[in-house]
């Protein structure tokens, strides 16, 4: 370093480095929707054979995977994402970041796996300057004093303006070395994950509700158990009476991934939650007549040699899971990569604390449709007295105690010619009444934001929720001021 | 009591040991649907099953687990981890539901003439209202003799409404000749009369002029055992399996198929055909492949 800014604290640790691209807050991650692996169930039965037990064991029970997005304006650089769970204790729910990937130049997806619970979990992002969108980088209004440090070629690299990420506290996990140490033998297996890493930090007493975590996911297991029931004997069927013998062999299974929760305010526990499971089960059946006692008497002996539990994998879970992936929006697989082992359990990996409340609690508004961000008229028969409004904004119902948020054209768009209209109402309170102007629209396409109220609502046109063809639904973020 | 073969053992990372083992209970066997001692293989008892020809099982369950322990191993903690896994299969080996197909509620549907319906139920499954209406009129029937029993129904021929019931073969009555041929026995309960009468069904390849051309006859039927006070004609039953949609234009039937088999049966009376019947099996079940 030649020259630039360098701020250092009592025991000379840099705390600032103009050098270095600084992380801030650009907002929270847009909730997309919420997924689970379908179950991985396929069998069949014979004529003897046991025919019960066909579906996932009642613990075999998969995570929500709650899909999240934010904009940037590059693919090469992810945000630093922080989870800032529903709630903390021994009941809370275990939750990680298993996905974070580009799905276009400008917007990055975030995967949570929670292994229980309605409420989900909010994530608060991160970005470079140089990686910020332009509506994320705008200095806020009224804020006219701090610090800019820029690097040696120009670019902006901390900005007091914004809310750098303040981090509280770190420490180090690994993940266990298994969901369970054993899976007990039985037609409903339990597969419910039971150990735990605890990890303890220190914060100095900031509550758990006011601390979220930084803690990819990069450790999984999969375990598994086999179950076989046999038999032989003779059925009578008239003069088609015959011996048989059935063997029905069952394979249940379940992967995890590797998640968290928040257990008291110094400790942090890493475990597993469900990301699939699977049941397959298979029958073969020999019989013969009545007539050939000899033959199958000791064909009975030997068919019962020639189980195939060991072999049941390579028979049946190929053709398991067919049919069980349609609209998961989620890559079909089996997920049955290895038996009862784990990956990356041993490796130790970071774990960053921060607080939410540096950066504003996320308001539970989470998304909205914008019908035709032209500005053109709905498609509505406009004397049909049936109201389609060209801007709605739905209330999170996830999040509670966020009354409500309603934007919407007014009545006077249906008919052809006149200007679109904006209405937002906040709890009630009518925060916007005017014709949707130019400038609103110019915000929407250029990805930027508006303030209303107290609120700052960033809309991100990049990230289309859904395209019906005559409608456009987009994504954004309330966050307030 | 369950046997237990250690599949393999190895580390696991460094600070505990896997261990897959299988474990294998003992068997659990049924005979005429009644949970029964172990038949051994070979013995006496197991080959007079075989050689009467009396329905019965034997059934095993299996299990492969695979156990962490804390280094180092001892059998002991092996143990101390495979106590539930243990303690389930037995659990499970010990239960006859576990080795059984779901139920099959219905057995057999018969069609006479196109319009009289007649069920067919195991007896721990049918409708209270079957039993009573048997136990009623017959308050001596003992219900361990019975495998299935049927719906009442009108009978055209014998003008009485009839039940009937299908004995397990250990019940097969002994004063029957070739019995060991005789493969189905029926018992006969005429509802009015309070009487019944057994019927037979023979295994037989002749045919008759009055079934359908090109069909193989199963069965021919006997009837034996007419409770004294019970008056019956002559008639005699085919049974017979061949092409449906020829069997239904010849016979005049209406459309009805099972979807696991369909077969068809004529009461022959005065050298008539008087009943015409349809026995339909949507499953596998104790009568589908009875023919």
């Amino acid at each position: 370093m030649t020259y630039g800014l360098q701020f250092k604290n009592s025991d000379g640790d840099i705390l600032i480095d103009s050098d270095f691209h600084h992380y801030h807050f650009v907002g929270h991650a847009t909730y997309v929707e919420g997924v689970r692996i379908p179950a991985l169930t396929r069998g069949n039965n014979t004529k003897h054979s046991y025919t019960g037990s066909t579906g996932l064991s009642s613990t075999q029970i998969n995570g929500d995977i709650f899909k999240y997005r934010i904009s940037c304006t590059a693919s090469d650089v992810p945000p630093i994402v922080f989870i800032k769970p529903s709630y903390a204790g021994s009941g809370a729910p275990f939750c990680g970041l298993i996905l974070t990937q580009a799905i276009s130049s400008t917007v990055w997806e975030f995967w949570v796996l929670q292994d229980h619970g309605y409420n989900r979990p909010s994530l608060y992002c991160f970005n470079r300057f140089d990686k910020m969108t332009s509506g994320q980088s705008t200095v806020p209004s009224g804020v006219n004093q701090g610090i800019v440090t820029f690097n040696s070629s120009g670019n902006k690299t901390y900005d007091t303006r914004f809310k750098p990420l303040k981090v509280i506290a770190n420490s180090v996990t690994t993940a266990p070395s298994l969901a369970r140490d054993s899976i007990a033998a039985s037609y409903n297996p339990t597969f419910t994950p039971i150990n735990v890493n605890n990890i303890d930090y220190a914060t100095g007493g900031v509550e758990t509700s006011d601390i979220m975590f930084y803690a990819p996911s990069i450790a999984h297991s999969c375990q598994s158990v086999k179950g076989e029931k046999s038999g032989d004997g003779f059925q009578s069927a008239g003069y088609n009476s015959y011996f048989y013998a059935w063997v029905r062999a069952d394979l249940w299974w379940c992967f995890y991934r590797n998640t968290f929760r928040l257990y008291n305010t110094t400790r942090l526990q890493s475990g597993y939650s469900i990301y699939a499971s699977g049941h397959v089960y298979k029958s073969q059946e020999d019989s013969s007549s009545i007539f050939n006692i000899g033959t199958v008497l000791g064909a009975i002996f030997t068919f019962g040699a020639s189980l195939f539990i060991t072999t049941l994998a390579s028979i049946a879970i190929g053709a398991a899971v067919a049919s069980a992936f349609t609209d998961a929006g989620l890559v079909s697989g089996v997920y049955f990569p290895y038996e009862n082992d784990s990956r990356n359990a041993g490796q130790s990996q970071p774990v960053i604390f921060s607080r939410p409340s540096y950066y504003g609690l996320e308001t539970g508004i989470s998304f909205e449709s914008i019908n035709q961000v032209d500005g053109n008229d709905p498609t509505t028969d406009p004397y049909s007295g049936e109201y389609i409004p060209n801007f709605v904004f739905y209330q999170n119902p996830d999040v509670p105690n966020t009354g409500t948020f309603l934007v919407n054209l007014s009545p006077g768009v249906r008919f052809p010619g006149a200007p679109p209209w904006i209405v937002i109402q906040y709890n009630g309170t009518t925060l916007m009444d005017n014709q949707l102007t130019q400038d609103f629209r110019d915000r929407v396409i250029n990805e930027s934001y508006i303030d209303i109220g107290n609120y700052r609502v960033f809309i991100s046109p990049d990230i289309v929720l859904e395209n019906s063809g005559i409608a456009y639904y987009y994504a954004i973020d309330v966050v307030p001021i | 009591m369950v046997c237990i073969e250690i599949l393999s053992k190895e580390d696991f990372q460094g600070i505990k040991t896997k261990v897959v083992v299988e474990l294998l209970s003992d068997d659990i066997c049924m005979v005429e649907d009644k949970q029964v001692p172990k038949i051994i293989y070979g013995t006496s008892y197991h080959n007079y099953l075989h050689d009467k020809g009396i329905e019965h099982s034997h059934n095993r369950q299996k299990a492969v687990v695979t156990v962490v322990v804390d280094n180092p191993f001892t059998e002991e903690k092996l143990w101390e981890a495979l106590e539930e896994s243990i303690d389930s299969l037995e659990k499970e080996a010990s239960d006859l539901s576990n080795f059984q197909r779901d139920a099959v509620k219905v057995h057999e549907e018969a069609v006479a003439d196109g319009e009289i319906q007649r069920l067919i139920y195991e007896i721990k499954d049918a409708p209270k209202e079957v039993i009573d209406t048997l136990m009623q009129n017959f308050p001596e029937t003992d219900l361990s003799e019975l495998k299935l029993i049927s719906t009442p129904v009108w009978n055209s021929l014998l003008e009485k409404t009839v039940m009937t019931g299908l004995l397990w073969r250990s019940k097969f009555p002994d004063n029957i000749l070739n019995k060991s041929d005789v493969p189905v026995f029926y018992r006969k309960y005429c509802i009015e009369d309070k009487k019944y009468f057994d019927k037979c069904y023979v295994p037989t390849t002749e045919s008759h002029p009055l079934i359908p051309e090109g069909c193989e006859t199963r069965f021919k039927s006997i009837n034996t055992n007419v409770q004294e006070g019970l008056e019956l004609p002559e008639f005699v039953d085919y049974y017979f399996v061949g092409d449906c949609d020829y069997i239904e234009q010849e016979l005049g039937l209406p459309y009805k198929r099972g979807k696991y088999a369909t077969q068809y049966g004529i009461t022959i009376h005065n050298n008539e055909i008087v009943r015409k019947k349809q026995y339909c099996y949507d499953e596998f079940t104790n009568l589908s492949d009875w023919i």
